[in-house]
């Protein structure tokens, strides 16, 4: 999505679009904090090239999505970030109690219901808002430059918030996490319940394989059949759309339940409980089927030879049991590559 | 044989599929984070949790989402940062009316008192509004026999009695009959007043909000309790068009709410049954007003479940939304935004309210016309389209202030004169649908600045 910027400079995007730029600068109600219709020009304009980047789009596909922008927001912003104080005032007015909500609730679902701080959390971005650095440089630079109208200026404060906490509590879990390290204890930890239990997760599941390894004698022909299932799973997921793979890593990775994953994503939880199931299905569909086709030979490997069922049965009866998966090359640009199964 | 045989490959199936599904998880959890690549900004995360990114960039943005966890943890906390929970002083009185619910038993002592609070509290309008009840009670208890006699005599009477029929008021005697009829099985509704009592015989629109009912019928409060039953055996989520429960006790305010609306539609209509309740009988009996889960019902749920709430998947996502009108009173559309935490209710005299907090209370806003509104949509919690009588059409982009969008000129007929809008549906703040009756529909892409002919 990253793109070199190519998109045409202010003055040719002003004259190219100068009609349209007319039009959102009084749908944007920008007389209302006297926003100059070129300082707003500036704006779509950035925020037409944060969305188009290096591509070139026509003229149609850049009036579409300015207009979907929030355009009032925009100007508002705008307005906050050259320091019109009427814009601040309106914003404050408006914004002030909700963002201390969002504080609050986002607190809250980290397990810390202290109102002073999250009060503390939703004023501390009011002086970046505003533009005063810590260290007070000269120059003026307000966070409301980075907001271009895609969301509400309200959900974009809210996701700046949860930004802020989530990295706050992921430092605050790796600081934890070194120290736990050197006793060799789990972290159990509240307030890092989030990223610690990721890695409790990841550290139980190692240990677990690392006893199966060690205990118990190692069947030649399931070393064999993991390996074609290694090669069939990543297929599998490689086909999944991106979604479905989201919705997996909320359900087995998050450890969410599914009304979570449905506030999460706006969906309805039946919605999720369904579309959850399809990929399950989906995932053991295809694996079946790779397996049962086999594979030619290709980029230096041999050819995979297809299974029968009752091979496909032995190889989902190993998949049961503790069995590591590496998803590097399902993720990988290339095809997913296969070790060639030992005969 | 056949079916166990079936039934165990079934399980098998389930067994593999997730065994493959914890094994992709682990692998997607031992993932660097490098791996995922660049994560977006707060603007993008925002832009993604309003279901606002085109369908290319929600494709890579999923994918990249689905590799890393602190996407996930940020998409979670912006979710969860929504959540407005009930403020101190709102738990305090629920806390105090959930004490103050006993068992029916009890409840001709409690009831009285607590009801003498609210009428404190409230009177202004509860007073005039528990006389209509009571004046109901006493001409249920003192009706013919022959109707007693009726194995529905409730549901009968219903049929029977005329909308304007005026109701008896009986007071607190009221009160106390009421609390000796013993219709109800779950003891978290029961709320000292039986809350499923019948409308009565006058059909409002807007519910019965009473806790006073005849004591007689208890043909109807089964009735109720069935609809209660089966709404509740119903699994979660609760959709819009459920048959709304009984509401639970957390329903105070939704159900003055309601009550206040009885009131206002009593001085257009026929006096009706709004006397106050601790849980609301929200339920009512007209079954053409199941659907108006304006108030408690759906507030209760959320309560409960807060998942429950989004019942649908986002409009937006699928860039279409259709009309919801939905009859939320005898002169009033309701318009749900896809969270369904706003409502907008639009009506006569060009009538616009909003809700934002699921129905239990509305605020009037500027309406751009006069024209009677007869429906609309809402694509987004700000973005709402609507349409009325000749040929009115409005829209809002912020939720709170409305501007008049002209209609297209082809609609107009010879006489210069415009239609009255029968449907809408739109995909944006520009892109939009509207239609006549019996016409054909005419669609903008640029917010009614030029229409084409469908």
């Amino acid at each position: 999505m990253a793109h070199e910027s190519t998109f045409a400079p202010i003055e040719a995007f002003s004259k190219q679009y100068a009609h349209l730029i007319e039009w959102l600068h009084s749908e944007a109600n920008c007389a209302r904090w006297g926003l100059a219709r070129s300082r707003f020009a500036e704006a779509l304009r950035r925020s037409a090239e944060k969305r188009f980047g290096g591509a070139r789009p026509d003229a149609a596909e850049v009036e579409v999505y300015l207009k979907s922008l929030h355009l009032k927001d925009l100007a508002l912003a705008c307005a906050c970030a050259e320091g019109v104080e009427e814009a601040w005032e309106f914003f404050v007015a408006h914004f002030r109690q909700e963002l201390r909500a969002a504080a609050r609730a986002i607190l809250r679902t980290s397990g810390s219901g202290d109102d002073a701080r999250a009060d503390e959390l939703a004023d501390s971005l009011y002086a970046e808002l505003y533009g005063v650095t810590p260290t007070g440089s000269a120059r003026r630079k307000s966070l409301f430059e980075y907001f271009h109208g895609r969301s509400k200026l309200s959900t974009w404060l809210r996701a700046v918030l949860a930004q802020r906490q989530v990295d706050l509590l992921r430092t605050a879990s790796r600081t934890v996490s070194l120290e736990s390290d050197e006793e060799g204890a789990p972290i159990t930890s509240g307030s890092t319940s989030w990223g610690a239990s990721s890695e409790a997760h990841v550290r139980q599941s190692s240990h677990t394989l690392t006893h199966h390894a060690d205990s118990t004698p190692v069947d030649p022909d399931r070393e064999r059949y993991l390996a074609r299932l290694d090669v069939a799973l990543s297929v599998a997921f490689a086909s999944l759309p991106p979604r479905e793979r989201m919705l997996l890593a909320c359900y087995y990775v998050d450890q969410l339940t599914l009304a979570e994953i449905a506030s999460t994503l706006g969906e309805h939880e039946s919605t999720v409980s369904r579309q959850l199931d399809r990929t399950r299905r989906e995932l053991r569909e295809v694996v079946t089927q790779t397996l049962l086709r086999g594979a030619p030979a290709r980029d230096g490997h041999g050819p995979e030879p297809r299974f029968d069922e009752a091979q496909v049965e032995l190889a989902f009866e190993y998949a049961l049991e503790d069995w590591p998966f590496d998803l590097s090359r399902a993720l990988s640009k290339g095809e997913a590559a296969a070790d060639p199964p030992e005969e | 044989m056949a079916m166990d045989s079936q039934k165990r490959n079934e399980t098998r199936d389930r067994r593999r599929e997730e065994a493959l599904a914890r094994r992709v998880g682990e692998a997607l959890d031992q993932l660097a984070h490098s791996d995922a690549g660049e994560c977006p900004d707060a603007e993008l995360i925002a832009a993604y949790h309003e279901k606002s990114l085109q369908q290319d960039e929600i494709v890579h943005w999923e994918g990249h989402f689905a590799a890393c966890t602190r996407c996930r943890k940020i998409l979670r906390v912006l979710a969860a940062s929504a959540d407005t929970p009930l403020d101190e002083k709102e738990v305090g009185r629920l806390g105090q009316l959930a004490a103050a619910h006993t068992p029916l038993e009890g409840a001709s002592q409690m009831a009285k008192p607590a009801y003498t609070n609210r009428l404190n509290w409230r009177g202004r309008w509860l007073a005039p509004a528990l006389g209509v009840a009571a004046v109901l009670t006493v001409w249920f208890a003192m009706r013919p026999p022959w109707r007693a006699a009726d194995q529905n005599p409730s549901r009968t009477l219903i049929a029977q009695a005329p909308r304007n029929e005026p109701l008896p008021s009986t007071g607190a005697r009221a009160i106390e009959r009421h609390a000796e009829v013993s219709p109800r099985k779950s003891a978290k509704t029961d709320v000292g007043a039986p809350k499923d009592i019948p409308v009565t015989g006058a059909q409002s629109p807007n519910r019965v909000i009473g806790g006073v009912a005849p004591s007689s019928d208890v043909a109807e409060n089964t009735l109720q309790a069935e609809k209660k039953e089966k709404a509740e055996s119903n699994s979660a989520p609760v959709a819009p068009s459920a048959p709304v429960p009984p509401p639970e006790p957390s329903s105070l305010k939704s159900a003055l709410a309601l009550s206040r609306k009885a009131q206002v539609q009593a001085a257009e209509e026929a006096p009706e049954v709004s006397a106050a309740d601790p849980a609301g009988s929200i339920a009512g009996n007209a079954p053409a007003r199941e659907n108006q889960a304006l108030a408690a019902p759906d507030g209760a749920v959320d309560k409960i479940a807060p998942s429950a709430g989004a019942n649908q998947p986002l409009a937006a996502r699928n860039f279409k939304s259709v009309s919801r009108l939905e009859e939320s009173g005898g002169n009033t559309a309701l318009i749900r935004t896809p969270s369904r935490s706003i409502s907008w209710r639009v009506g006569k005299g060009g009538s616009i309210e909003r809700s934002i907090d699921a129905g239990r209370t509305w605020v009037l806003q500027t309406s751009p016309l006069q024209e009677e509104w007869l429906g609309g949509t809402a694509v987004t919690d700000k973005l709402c389209w609507i349409m009325g009588r000749n040929g009115a059409i409005a829209r809002t982009t912020d939720g709170e202030h409305w501007e008049k969008i002209a209609p297209p000129p082809l609609a107009a007929d010879s006489s210069g004169k415009f239609p009255d809008w029968t449907g809408i549906t739109a995909a944006n703040a520009q892109t939009a649908t509207i239609t006549a009756d019996g016409e054909r529909g005419y669609a903008t892409r640029d917010a009614g600045k030029t229409w084409k002919a469908q």
